[in-house]
């Protein structure tokens, strides 16, 4: 499944940046979102808890930075496991600089294996928008914070 | 070709005890019915054994995927966790499943989980077994499986193409069986016929059955006898005895099947046999008793689907006046990935060769496949709804095209009342029955001259209505000889059923059956026959609950399954209720002094016919022989047991290998559906508004199980129609494995059924009954004639027996693409 979409973040594009390639601290604003480790650059991993319909779900992902131009895109790839269900998912994440916010565009596949792909057939778009505009917000709000602070 | 001989050999008829009737027929409530309706019915997730642990199965994610590693270590780590079984340890724990086909696909390597490669989505792969079945499912989450991803095909007609990825290397195609059934000459109907009519494509979808309790069981290996004890709601037992001795080395005698309550059956409950194989393996590993329940996604997705079929080349020669001389088509069944009942489905559909009707010439070039789906099962009307739609297809697709009346082309082909008992072109002999006048019978239920009426004022009003006929079989009391039919060298034929009847120390009638009921009303019905025999009333027999191999006596295909319960089971139960009334009246006869024709039975009394008051209880008649023998000369107490067993055996012989003919049934009980639909021209939403059931099946036992099961099998064939259906995406992924997106019927779902009867008693059974309760999937062919019906000049013709609103908006739009209809006549 495709999903894609824009959103424009109340941050400046650098500082917004500057988080989101910091998995670690991301992380820690990030809601259901735990155990991130760093392997190294551009590989990490984390586990989150979302609601699917098999209730609150163990998903546990790798992740790797396939391609980045700093400041302004990045794709991740990542594949794992909700229990023997299978996830794999490609994000593109493109920022653009709109005055002192940051236009985001994004787009994302997303392929699951099991009954995960029959449960999520309709709302895993959903689900997948729903955690980017986190991470972006999220990105946002550690921004905001480091600023005031 | 084979040609029939022209001679009619029918069955024996059998002379009907003179004795039903006191208590058989009469409505008498279900004896089942409280303990279920107390909620204290005994079923699978109930039971409990000491020191018993749960299971959780992982399952593969792809449909089609080399298994390249499991690594079991992280989750048998975990605290609470007893064993893993893994498909390693299987391929060398099992020997593959005995397979029913014929070479090459009797080759196939079947196992209770996945060897090497999993071949359709949700396969079991690892079997996990801990303290609580939670702590099971979260330590499964720790296997790790390392999969290859194959190529997959879900189509069962492109499977057998060459450049199909092969399911089975070792078959060498994805062909699971072949062969032409070929009766009367079609060749010269095709040639002589006023009119050929040609349809395309016809497609019976996949869908299944939704017990209330899904698949389940308590298995125990006991370590120091050796038995293996199978608490489970596998409906068919011995059946399942057959491949799981084999596999692991148990004689039937090491093999201890019981169950009370089963939550519905449906015919899927029989290939559970490859779980209980899983389960008694993981249970000998950890030295203790096992216990699973199927959640309902593993149900929908795992369990057993109904065969997908799919129909290609039909083509239907007709005269001028409307006589169908027969049909011919190519048939596709897809299997899915394995042959757990298969290949039987392709040929009990041949038990309805011609359906209803007088059809004389039939060719059917059937092939079944494999795909990367779930494997299938003999799912309610197993293999021959599929056959029964397909020819009420012909019927209303011949009538639209030719402009005949589809009422009237109907009663003019259907076999007629004075043609009983009716021989098919292959061989079968139908009963009895009278299919014109359960037609006027559903016509009058729905009001059908007020239908056509509102049908006409409904034009231009944004609502189509349609008026839709089903005529079906439900043939019960199977001949398995038939499986020689499809492999020549299976060592099966006949049937049978067993019951013991015993009078026992304080007067207690006790009857023991081989069969699994799951709903039917064994215990009430084997009591009505029971009591009518022994002259007693059915509150005094005591119908034991369930099956246990143990207390109960079996024969080789004892179980409940094929509508064959009220001939082969109250046959059985009859026949020991004789002989033990014999015995009865013999000691009875003896104590009063008496001739044995001077004595009757009535009230739970032996007594003199011509004086009451010389009456012994039964409780008298059993103290004397269990309790003072003494009192009875020799030969007398040697003769009698008071435990009288019997097995009913059908008078079957075995259907010829080379010409498919045969007699592959004892009963046709027969159902004529009539319904009104309305369907909105905006969303092709399907409304129905009128539901008539018209249902034969000879004697009733108990009319009011009887319209039960009649309402059963309706709204399961309605959901079919309208809500249930299994879709898989071109990945084998299965899109509705919950009931979020699997519309499971439900009480809403199912208008008010109008229902009506006729009995036609089937002269060759002892009760005059017939199995009856699958009803034929009836309601697909009559809401997809109504669905027809409903549709604009011009539409294409109702190809698939699944029509949810996408489709029939799709269908009610042809009319306008004046595109392809499926459907060409040819008039000489």
């Amino acid at each position: 499944m495709i999903v894609s979409g824009e959103m424009t973040v109340a941050s400046p594009r650098e500082e917004l940046w500057a988080v989101l390639a910091d998995p670690a601290r991301l992380a820690q604003a990030l809601p259901g979102v735990g155990d991130v480790s760093i392997e190294d650059e551009r590989h990490f991993s984390a586990v989150a808890h979302p609601f699917t319909a098999l209730g609150e779900t163990r998903v546990a992902m790798d992740f790797e930075i396939v391609e980045q131009r700093p400041g302004e895109f990045v794709r991740i790839d990542g594949s794992g496991h909700a229990g023997e269900n299978l996830i794999a998912l490609s994000v593109a994440l493109e920022l653009r600089a709109d005055g002192a916010q940051t236009r985001a565009s994004w787009r994302a596949e997303i392929l699951l294996r099991g009954v995960l792909a029959s449960l999520l057939q309709r709302g895993s778009g959903e689900l997948l928008r729903e955690q980017v505009e986190s991470v972006l917000a999220a990105g946002a709000a550690i921004s905001a914070s480091e600023r005031e602070s | 070709m084979s040609t029939p001989t022209g001679e009619t050999t029918h069955y024996p008829e059998v002379e009907q005890s003179e004795r039903l009737g006191a208590w058989s027929g009469k409505s008498v409530p279900r004896k089942e019915d409280k303990r279920l309706l107390k909620g204290q019915g005994a079923f699978v997730d109930d039971l409990w054994m000491h020191r018993q642990g749960h299971v959780h199965f992982v399952r593969s994610p792809y449909a089609h995927a080399r298994i390249v590693s499991v690594d079991v270590a992280r989750c048998e780590a975990q605290p609470g966790v007893y064993a893993t079984l893994t498909g390693e340890e299987v391929g060398v724990l099992q020997q593959p499943f005995f397979q029913m086909a014929p070479e090459p696909a009797g080759l196939m390597k079947d196992y209770c989980m996945a060897v090497g490669k999993a071949r359709y989505m949700g396969e079991p792969v690892v079997a996990v077994l801990a303290e609580s079945a939670e702590l099971a499912r979260d330590a499964a989450a720790l296997v790790e499986v390392v999969y290859e991803p194959l190529e997959v095909v879900v189509d069962g007609i492109a499977t057998i193409e060459p450049q199909a990825p092969l399911l089975h290397e070792e078959i060498g195609s994805n062909v699971a069986w072949h062969g032409v059934f070929d009766y009367g000459d079609v060749d010269w109907a095709l040639e002589n016929a006023d009119h050929v009519v040609r349809i395309d494509r016809l497609h019976f979808h996949r869908f299944s059955s939704t017990p209330l309790e899904t698949t389940g069981a308590l298995v125990n290996w006991d370590p120091g006898t050796g038995v293996v004890e199978f608490r489970s709601n596998n409906q068919m037992p011995m059946f399942a005895a057959m491949f799981i001795g084999p596999a692991i080395g148990l004689g039937i005698d090491h093999m201890q099947f019981s169950s009370q309550d089963i939550g519905g059956g449906f015919g899927i409950k029989i290939t559970s046999y490859t779980y209980l194989t899983a389960l008694a393996l993981l249970s000998r590993k950890a030295g203790r008793p096992v216990k699973w329940s199927e959640s309902r996604w593993e149900h929908l997705a795992a369990s057993a689907h109904g065969n997908e079929r799919t129909f290609l080349d039909v083509e239907v020669p007709v005269m001028s006046d409307g006589t169908i001389l027969g049909f011919k088509v190519r048939a596709f069944d897809d299997a899915g990935a394995y042959l757990r009942y298969e290949p039987l489905g392709a040929v009990i559909w041949s038990q309805v060769v011609p359906g209803n009707y007088r059809f004389k010439h039939v060719r059917v070039d059937y092939t079944e496949t494999l795909t990367n789906k779930c494997p299938v099962g003999p799912n309610r009307g197993y293999s021959r709804l599929q056959h029964l739609w397909l020819i009420e297809r012909i019927v209303d697709v011949v009538a639209k095209e030719l402009g005949f009346d589809r009422v009237e082309l109907r009663k003019l082909n259907y076999v007629q009342p004075e043609e009983f008992p009716y021989e098919t072109p292959n061989g079968c002999i139908y009963d009895s029955g009278d299919y014109p006048a359960m037609l006027d019978l559903a016509l009058e239920l729905i009001d059908y001259e007020g239908a056509r009426k509102r049908q006409l004022a409904s034009a231009g009003s944004g609502k189509r209505i349609g008026i839709g006929i089903g005529s079906t079989l439900d043939s019960g009391t199977n001949n398995f000889g038939q499986s020689r039919i499809i492999n020549s060298a299976l060592p099966f034929s006949g049937n049978g059923e067993a019951a013991v009847v015993r009078l026992d120390l304080y007067g207690e009638i006790t009857v023991t059956i081989g069969t699994s009921p799951q709903g039917q009303g064994h215990e009430t019905t084997a009591a009505q026959v029971t009591a009518d025999i022994l002259g007693c009333n059915p509150d005094l027999v005591h119908v034991v609950a369930g099956y246990n191999k143990a207390a109960n006596t079996y024969v080789g295909f004892s179980g409940t399954y094929a509508s064959q319960f009220a001939v082969t089971g109250l046959g059985a139960v009859m026949g020991a209720a004789e002989r033990l009334r014999g015995e009865i009246v013999k000691v009875g006869a003896c104590m009063l002094g008496a001739e044995e024709s001077d004595i009757e039975l009535a009230d739970g009394f032996v007594r003199l016919a011509a004086n009451h008051e010389a009456a012994i209880p039964f409780i008298g008649i059993a103290a004397t022989v269990f309790a003072n023998v003494a009192e009875l000369p020799g030969e007398l107490a040697d003769s009698v047991t008071l435990n009288c067993r019997y097995v009913y055996r059908p008078p079957f012989t075995v259907p010829d290998h080379e010409t498919k003919r045969g007699k592959l049934t004892l009963t046709y009980a027969s159902q004529v559906h009539a319904a009104v639909v309305e369907i909105d021209e905006e969303t092709g939403q399907v409304t129905i508004l009128d539901y008539a059931a018209v249902d034969e099946c000879g004697r009733k036992v108990n009319p009011k199980i009887v319209e039960g099961q009649v309402h059963g099998a309706t709204g399961h064939g309605i959901g079919a129609a309208l809500y249930e259906t299994f879709e898989y995406d071109a990945d084998g992924q299965l899109l509705n494995s919950t009931f979020a997106d699997y519309h499971a019927v439900t009480s809403l779902d199912v208008p008010h059924i109008a229902t009506g009867e006729i009995e036609c008693p089937s002269p060759f059974t002892p009760n005059g009954a017939k199995g009856m309760g699958e009803g034929g999937g009836a309601p697909l062919s009559t809401i997809a004639s109504a669905i027809e019906d409903a549709l604009p000049q011009g539409a294409h013709i109702v190809y698939d027996t699944h029509n949810n609103s996408e489709r029939v908006y799709e269908l009610l739009r042809s009319a306008a693409a004046a595109g392809p209809r499926g459907v060409e006549v040819i008039s000489r």
